[in-house]
């Protein structure tokens, strides 16, 4: 079986998820007590004003009807009108998503580029100070709470040194082309927006790191080990390859392919933690938006959101899968081990 | 006489485990000369793969410890000089692993791991640059000449189509196929010396008979000496010159190939040729009992306790020296004296040593359960925790 | 085939006295899984004497509400408030101990439900299999396709936010992850020797389930349940932090950092130390799961 049709097969697979995912917070939202109509008229509205609501956001069908109706306004780009804002959720996320996507995805950049180098580091250097700081630092990293992570930070380097903005995402945004900031001003040849842009990353996309940082280098460290006490390892040795060639190609390489699950793991909990950090940081992204839709009891911009997450999240595991089948070709062939 | 290629001398090696300190390899001497093939025979446990892990500077430290001895590679001291160990290894020295499922990178095709060697073989130092040019794949100009040699290689092994082999992944081949491959890469380095650790164990019979056979040509032909490591005496009557006879960290046997199959001296040894399958006869006799415990191995003669003809107040007191009854041929056991020769210590041995019907101790049905002694399961449960510091001797 | 049985008995019991010996010669071989233990044993003391040991149990709202003291409001830290005072005057190291309570009940109560769902369910997908295997096994997946924190969001605002519906929310989150992981290790050890060996002699499946598979996903489990409970408490106190878990003045860890952070920068105290408390629990937790990891020498996620 060649890679294509394994990216394929692999491709084809997420989309049964997808349609369960999408039943079951449809039907979570539906089926937990709680009337979404009364939820969001607030107590004392009139039980007419409810019942009304409750027709025009089709409530009172089956609920499979509207879940086969919802679904449809889907592929038509319709989730249906947001409570709080008025519009479109759609539409709301197409706005809110590009500034979400841009901080988990830095931040996810950075955990890798930090954490891989790290775990080999203690890797290579077992039961020795680098591997024992390596390791109190994985422990740190994984028990911080990433909002707490985020204030100390915002404390230390926006409010006390003064050195980074503490809060938003850019001083004057350039012409919204992707909605990434980092993107848009460099398409619009605006270097001080770059630079702003940047300066806000900073600190949000560094607090989000740090806990997939400390799980990579924690997974990379003991794979790192775990393969270098492979036969092949000696084997190759034996042939008279180079230590450092071994290190760094063979054993990286398939010490990778184990740290590539942990990082579809830890995107998710990266993606969680956002929702905590785009609050401390006034980040206007999806997860504020999503927040608020919560405190406002707004049940279809919360669909919306919980539906995009998992998509992202779907579709971050279905890349990390496909990395893995290159970076491993026992996954591809089916594996005999 | 001159030098021999390779000789270990009074080797010792401890494993700290769980339940104690371990004299896994208990006073060793061996030696393997210019274009000899030498087998160490013994069952599973007995310590003749740490034998050779020491030898590659494999063993793993901790558990393991090398406590004492001398390894001398060309008159060259080994043992205390771990740079020169290194360099010997990778210039001279090639091996051939047990598990060919396992001794290949999964992730590399077999072409790429050839070339590799091929590039680097040698070579002690690489440059960042060199290293980022080979992960990213940048062939060399003698790419081609490479290729030539690899695939030449694999003919010689007899591999079908050696050209599209070279394209695939391990996990695509065969365990016999792959088994040729190490061969191949173990060769492709040149060496003068070769270790094999039990190559064909995870094969069917009749591969292994291939396998053998095409080993014994690489070595004549390209006049290797060769450590031929092996539970299986049959195995080591078909490819060795000289066989070492190990039980339980110590030798107790040594003499050319046909003096240990054809007139056995050691009790042990005599039980071990017993435990053959013979075609003509389903009646078999074998030797009673297990390796004895390490931590407190049994005194004097490590086998007395399994011994059918053990001494007492002899053979539980000092451990026996090598008596030399003809030249070459030494057996560390209390029934023989210097003052033997062949012929007497053969009738000794003869008259002597009766074992009991009953074979608990098959070496070809204990070598299913694999080839791992408490010691070396130890460490590899060692090996596979990554945060741990602690040892375990415990197969759980 | 009596005596053989309660000869294999007392063997099997050395054995598990022997192995129980190796496990905690090899748990004391950890210096930091020790350092985990006692900060876990240090935190259920907190929070069973807490009463006792803080200096105003009244500010956390002790045999009554919250107590305020305008006056002191916003106190510096001192050695009469270690940690300072918050907008009402109150104590928050006080308020501190008393939230060691709600996380490890959040905790506790989240695994429990947790374990009492997902260990069943996996069992069952994994011993019996065919389509009700695989139905299982499916909605699991699906469960899994969401980050745990955004699908408890999900589910928690339909329920009015308080911590009750907090741990509810976090609990329905929970369970697949251990559907799967016991999934499996049954799938692993179904076909092995003795659970043939007591197929054949007649047992039922309830019995083999329990009597012969479930010990052996016991290790798993309870590594997991050691790391995930320093995920629960983390996640218990984004939802607090995020308004929907224990409402103010309950003195909740999250919730105590989400009122303090209107406060910054200055009254820094006021949201560092409940933090503070949050990474140490979870600290312990991670430690003692990763030592456990070690001992069991099993990989979990």
């Amino acid at each position: 079986m060649g890679f294509k049709s394994y990216v394929l097969r692999r491709i084809l697979s997420g989309i049964p998820v997808f349609i369960g995912l999408s039943m079951l917070i449809f039907f979570l939202a539906r089926v937990l007590p709680g009337d979404p109509a009364r939820l969001a008229l607030g107590p004392r509205a009139s039980d007419e004003a409810v019942q009304s609501l409750r027709d025009q956001m089709g409530l009172n069908d089956p609920v499979v009807v509207q879940y086969l109706n919802y679904m449809a306004g889907l592929f038509q780009g319709d989730m249906g009108i947001s409570l709080t804002t008025n519009r479109n959720v759609a539409a709301d996320l197409v706005y809110f998503f590009p500034a979400t996507f841009e901080l988990i995805t830095v931040g996810m950049t950075i955990a890798v580029l930090f954490g891989v180098p790290l775990g080999i580091i203690a890797g290579q250097n077992k039961d020795r100070f680098e591997d024992n700081a390596g390791r109190l630092f994985a422990f740190f990293g994984v028990s911080m709470p990433a909002f707490w992570v985020a204030i100390l930070l915002q404390l230390l380097f926006a409010f006390y040194m003064g050195w980074l903005p503490a809060t938003g995402r850019i001083a004057t945004a350039p012409p919204r082309i992707t909605g990434l900031m980092l993107v848009d001003s460099l398409i619009a040849t605006d270097f001080a927006a770059f630079r702003s842009a940047l300066a806000h990353l900073v600190l949000p996309a560094f607090t989000l790191a740090l806990a997939p940082m400390a799980d990579i280098a924690r997974m990379t460290r003991s794979s790192f080990i775990e393969e270098f006490n492979k036969d092949y390892v000696h084997a190759l040795e034996t042939s008279g390859i180079p230590a450092k060639l071994i290190a760094y190609k063979y054993v990286l390489k398939s010490s990778f392919a184990a740290t590539l699950t942990i990082i579809a793991l830890d995107y998710g909990f990266l993606i969680g933690s956002a929702f905590l950090i785009e609050i401390v940081f006034a980040w206007p992204g999806m997860a504020r938006y999503g927040v608020t839709a919560i405190l406002e009891n707004d049940i279809n911009a919360i669909v919306g959101v919980t539906l995009v997450v998992g998509l992202v999240y779907i579709i971050a595991n279905m890349v990390v899968d496909i990395m893995y089948g290159y970076f491993d070709p026992r996954v591809r062939y089916g594996g005999d081990e | 006489m001159s030098d021999p290629l390779l000789e270990i001398s009074d080797l010792h090696v401890d494993f700290n485990t769980y339940d104690g300190r371990s004299k896994v390899i208990n006073g060793v001497d061996l030696h393997v000369d210019e274009g000899e093939t030498v087998a160490i025979v013994g069952e599973s446990g007995c310590g003749k793969s740490v034998t050779a892990e020491t030898i590659m500077s494999m063993l793993p430290q901790p558990p393991g410890e090398i406590t004492g001895g001398e390894l001398r590679y060309r008159g060259e001291e080994l043992l205390g000089d771990p740079p020169a160990h290194k360099r010997v290894k990778a210039e001279s020295m090639g091996m051939i692993f047990q598990d060919p499922m396992t001794s290949l990178s999964p992730v590399f095709t077999v072409g790429e791991m050839m070339r590799d060697v091929l590039t680097y073989n040698g070579k002690t130092e690489v440059g960042w640059l060199e290293l980022g040019k080979s992960v990213l794949g940048r062939r060399g100009a003698d790419e081609k000449a490479m290729r030539e040699r690899s695939i030449e290689l694999l003919d010689r092994l007899q591999i079908p189509d050696p050209e599209g082999v070279l394209d695939r992944y391990p996990v695509e081949l065969s365990g016999g196929m792959r088994q040729r491959v190490l061969i191949a890469m173990a060769l492709l380095g040149e060496p003068e010396f070769l270790i094999a650790d039990e190559p064909t164990t995870a094969l069917d019979v009749t591969v292994q008979d291939q396998l053998i056979e095409l080993l014994r040509e690489q070595i004549d032909r390209e006049g290797l000496s060769m450590l031929y490591i092996t539970h299986n005496l049959g195995v080591a009557r078909r490819i060795a010159d000289r066989i070492y006879v190990m039980y339980a960290g110590e030798i107790a046997e040594v003499g050319t190939r046909d003096e240990i199959l054809d007139e056995p001296l050691h009790p042990y040894s005599r039980g071990l040729i017993d435990s053959i399958p013979k075609l003509t006869a389903f009646q078999r006799e074998g030797i009673d009992g297990l390796l004895p415990d390490y931590t407190e191995p049994p005194q004097g003669c490590r086998f007395h306790p399994r011994c059918p003809a053990a001494m007492d107040g002899v053979c539980d007191g000092e451990k026996p020296p090598l008596y030399e009854p003809a030249d070459g041929h030494q057996v560390a056991c209390y029934l023989y004296d210097d003052q033997m020769n062949a012929q007497d210590a053969l009738e000794v041995a003869q008259t002597e040593i009766e074992f009991e019907g009953g074979s608990l101790d098959h070496p070809e049905v204990s070598s299913s359960l694999g080839d791992e002694t408490a010691a070396e399961s130890a460490d590899r449960t060692e090996m596979n925790e990554p945060t741990s510091g602690q040892t375990d001797g415990g197969n759980r | 085939m009596g005596t053989l049985t309660s000869e294999n008995r007392s063997e099997a019991m050395e054995n598990r006295i022997e192995s129980a010996k190796r496990i905690a010669y090899r748990f004391r071989q950890n210096p930091l899984s020790l350092a985990g233990l006692a900060i876990i044993l240090g935190l259920v003391f907190i929070a069973v004497f807490a009463p006792y040991i803080a200096r105003h149990p009244q500010d956390a709202g002790y045999m009554g509400e919250p107590a305020v003291d305008f006056a002191n409001r916003f106190a510096e830290p001192s050695w009469e408030h270690p940690f300072g005072t918050d907008q009402a005057g109150r104590d928050i190291l006080s308020r501190v101990i008393f939230g060691t309570r709600y996380s490890l009940v959040l905790g506790v109560f989240v695994l429990t439900f947790a374990i009492g769902i997902g260990v069943p369910v996996g069992l069952v997908a994994g011993y019996v299999g065919g389509a009700l295997g695989t139905l299982l096994m499916r909605i699991t997946d699906v469960f899994l396709s969401v980050p745990p924190l955004v699908l408890a969001l999900a589910v928690a605002v339909p329920l009015q936010p308080s911590l009750r519906n907090a741990m509810i929310a976090i609990a329905i989150v929970w369970w697949p992850w251990y559907a799967r992981l016991v999934y499996g290790e049954v799938v692993s050890v179904r076909e092995e020797q003795f659970v043939e060996a007591s197929r054949g002699i007649g047992a039922s499946r309830i019995r083999i389930m329990f009597r012969e598979i479930l010990p052996n996903v016991l290790a798993p489990i309870t590594v997991k349940f050691s790391l995930d409970m320093g995920y629960a408490i983390l996640i218990g106190a984004g939802l607090g932090f995020l308004g929907l878990g224990a409402q103010p003045p309950t003195p909740e860890w999250g919730t105590m950092i989400s009122e303090g952070r209107v406060y910054l920068p200055a009254q820094w105290w006021y949201s560092t130390f409940p933090g503070l408390a949050i990474f140490i629990a979870v600290l312990g937790f991670n430690l003692l799961g990763d030592g456990l990891r070690d001992v069991f020498d099993v990989e979990v996620k």
